[in-house]
């Protein structure tokens, strides 16, 4: 007997998986609808910065071809190398304004998707209608993030990915750029996606704090813009300064003393790698000081010599140039760290806005 | 007669005029801080909070310069040793170039933040329906808050302008004369009066764009993306600008170090260009007063640059070649700036009338 209509009802009623499938896709529909601006403007300006991009990777790549058909990249001494490196050099402006609009782009992200996600439903009181539904305000939540947040991680990376391409003929031809640099090292595919993430997660939470649409979008352009701003400035430095390796074989040619934060460029250290500190030391391992050190560098930069010139000159005076550097090996280490660490704070972020919904009166 | 003294009216009733007037412009001054005193706060914040930046950072640099001025490296050449690690301390700031980007992206906040929510937030939630069919005219209430709004952020551009520009960067441009200069594109922009024309600007076209978008959030977007697009256009077109009513003259030295073709950068003490000068091209002319190609220059540069200075001018001299640069000169620094500003203010003005059309038009709907 309690087989029989439960089979009947089963026939009739969707099982528990169809009916939560449902469910999500309604919720999903929802999401769209409401988002469908903010889905539409963000994708212009992805399409606006794949299109700038594709351009400018275009017209790199066929010049780094004539670079790589000429035995540049080798080191070859041809009269056009020089020629091609000023033309790469003249080329930075557009890959520049393109960097700086990724590296504001989880602070758009923040500001126009998170920040007017749950402000504008409570400013305006359609949260006492959407939150008074069978569907729960977390499950509500967490479809709108899941969404959306989807949406500007694959961005970030379709973006972070197409930017490196263009960016690395510029690498290795040797005019600055070079993936350790702060602005390029957060805005890898990796980090740019956790970025983003963090971003819409910090928006929609100021949103249910602040409670007004254009009060929470100023205060998440503030705080996602000082984070992402302090981790260019600082943040990135400091990372890529943990646990560095040290080398005395490095020429001192264009280097200083003190900070360097440089790619090592060809033939001054292991390729790929990013220079970070130099400092001399005396005949017994003395620490020079920085008139010291600068007596040694105009003494080099007088004799005009070749590299094995300038290391036996420094051999003759008992100095030594020291060099910390971070390998090209060790970046995947560091963006692997910098992105969970980004998107475990999107998750803690989104825990709590979920939290302070279901207090919401 | 009769109707001459109904129009001026008795001495008594004019001063009830005045007084009303008087009491109504107030009000709605009153109305205008009541309705949007949060974001005359927010814009307070931030320029105190540029303000405090600036002079922190100038407290900071003043060690550096003052090393600088004291080694006698003033216009000197900078070679490793102590000139050049003073130069290496302060070039290798990136707070320098992160106030001048936050310097340069002041219009586009208050034109995101201030200007666009200003009259699409009172049609989106409906209260224009109350606002607007008040005594005072809807256009009145508007510019008077739009004027409000307008007067304290140019004047507040202006000082930060004066701070950065006239005070702090300088210690750049005489440190890093060759690579920094007033000339250069967000020094130009970023003088007390661009500033403030351009805060002006970026709050009257916002304040049309949320006039005809009438939705706060899409308002704001199309205002960033409209107004910073402009601004990068602005930085994009400016190379180009500085070429008008552009100053050439005949260099008589080599000219180390300088190619031909276009070039960014600022006239060095012996090549008796006015100091501080700013040059855009060079090219060279043959016997015949010419332009010489590409190779034919290339030529020519190479046999003056195994020469002394003296030698390279004898050797131009003898054959008859010449060596032309356009550049700007000091002088023109700010009839450009008055330029750009005036045709600002006339896109604004623009804008303003395009205003206070659609608020017509939407009463008349």
């Amino acid at each position: 007997m309690t087989v029989a209509p439960t089979s009947a009802i089963g026939s009739a009623v969707p099982d528990t998986a169809t009916r939560y499938a449902r469910q999500w896709r309604r919720l999903a529909r929802v999401v769209w609808l409401q988002h469908r601006g903010a889905f539409i403007g963000m994708l212009v300006l992805y399409v606006a910065c794949a299109a700038t991009i594709l351009v400018g990777e275009g017209s790199a790549q066929s010049m780094f071809a004539r670079y790589v058909a000429d035995h540049c990249v080798t080191g070859a001494i041809r009269a056009a190398c020089p020629t091609i490196s000023n033309n790469f050099a003249n080329m930075k402006d557009p890959i520049s304004a393109v960097l700086f609009v990724l590296e504001i782009l989880p602070v758009i992200v923040g500001v126009f998707l998170g920040g007017p996600l749950v402000a504008r439903e409570i400013e305006s009181g359609t949260y006492r209608f959407t939150f008074s539904q069978a569907t729960s305000r977390t499950r509500y939540l967490v479809a709108a993030i899941a969404m959306l947040g989807a949406f500007v991680a694959v961005g970030g990376v379709v973006l972070g990915l197409l930017i490196a391409g263009w960016a690395h003929p510029f690498e290795v031809v040797g005019v600055g750029e070079s993936m350790w640099r702060p602005g390029n090292f957060v805005t890898s595919w990796w980090l740019l996606a956790g970025w983003s993430l963090l971003g819409l997660a910090v928006g929609a939470f100021i949103g249910t704090l602040v409670r007004r649409t254009v009060p929470a979008m100023a205060t998440t352009l503030v705080v996602v813009g000082g984070l992402v701003v302090a981790t260019i400035v600082v943040g990135v430095r400091q990372l890529i300064s943990i646990a560095p390796l040290v080398s005395n074989s490095i020429i001192p040619r264009g280097l200083g003393v003190g900070t360097i934060a440089l790619p090592a460029s060809r033939g001054d250290g292991p390729r790929g790698a990013w220079l970070l500190r130099a400092w001399m030391t005396g005949s017994h391992g003395v620490v020079l000081s920085p008139s010291q050190s600068s007596r040694v560098m105009a003494l080099l930069s007088v004799s005009k010599g070749s590299s094995v010139g300038a290391l036996h000159l420094l051999a003759l005076h008992h100095v030594s140039y020291w060099v910390s550097y971070q390998p090209a090996s060790c970046f995947a280490l560091f963006q692997g760290v910098a992105g969970a660490f980004l998107v475990l704070l999107a998750a803690i972020a989104t825990v709590i806005t979920a939290r302070r919904l279901r207090h919401l009166a | 007669m009769m109707t001459t003294a109904h129009v001026v009216g008795p001495p008594h009733l004019r001063r009830l005029d005045e007084i009303s007037a008087r009491d109504a412009r107030r009000r709605l001054l009153r109305v205008a801080w009541l309705q949007h005193r949060g974001a005359c706060l927010v814009v307070l914040a931030v320029f105190a909070v540029l303000v405090i930046a600036i002079v922190l950072e100038r407290i900071r640099v003043d060690g550096s310069y003052a090393a600088f001025v004291a080694d006698g490296c003033v216009g000197r050449q900078l070679t490793p040793g102590t000139c050049n690690t003073a130069a290496l301390a302060l070039g290798g700031q990136s707070i320098f170039t992160t106030l001048g980007v936050a310097l340069s992206a002041l219009p586009l906040l208050v034109g995101v933040f201030v200007g666009a929510p200003l009259v699409s937030r009172e049609i989106e939630s409906g209260t224009s329906r109350f606002a607007w069919t008040q005594a005072t005219p809807r256009t009145r209430l508007v510019f008077a808050t739009l004027g409000v709004l307008a007067g304290g952020a140019a004047g507040m551009a202006a000082v930060v302008g004066l701070l950065f520009g006239g005070w702090y960067a300088h210690v750049y441009y005489v440190v890093l004369a060759p690579l920094d200069s007033q000339w250069q594109v967000t020094p130009f922009a970023t003088t007390w009066w661009l500033l403030s024309v351009w805060t002006v600007s970026a709050l009257v076209i916002s304040a049309l764009v949320g006039t005809i978008i009438r939705r706060t959030v899409a308002a704001m977007a199309a205002t960033a993306a409209l107004v910073g697009g402009l601004i990068y256009a602005g930085r994009v077109v400016l190379p180009e600008v500085l070429h008008v009513g552009a100053s050439t003259a005949r260099l008589h030295s080599a000219a180390e170090n300088l190619v031909v073709g276009t070039i960014s950068a600022q006239s060095q003490p012996g090549w008796h260009l006015p100091p501080g000068s700013w040059l855009l091209r060079s090219w060279m002319t043959g016997p015949d007063g010419r332009v010489l190609g590409r190779s034919a220059s290339v030529h020519v540069r190479n046999a003056l640059s195994a020469r002394t200075a003296s030698g390279a001018a004898r050797w131009l001299a003898v054959h008859h070649d010449a060596f032309w640069v356009s550049y700007q000169p000091p002088s023109h620094f700010w009839m450009l700036q008055g330029a750009e500003g005036v045709a600002l203010l006339a896109v604004a003005t623009l804008c303003v009338l395009a205003t206070a059309r659609m608020l017509k038009r939407r009463a008349a709907a």
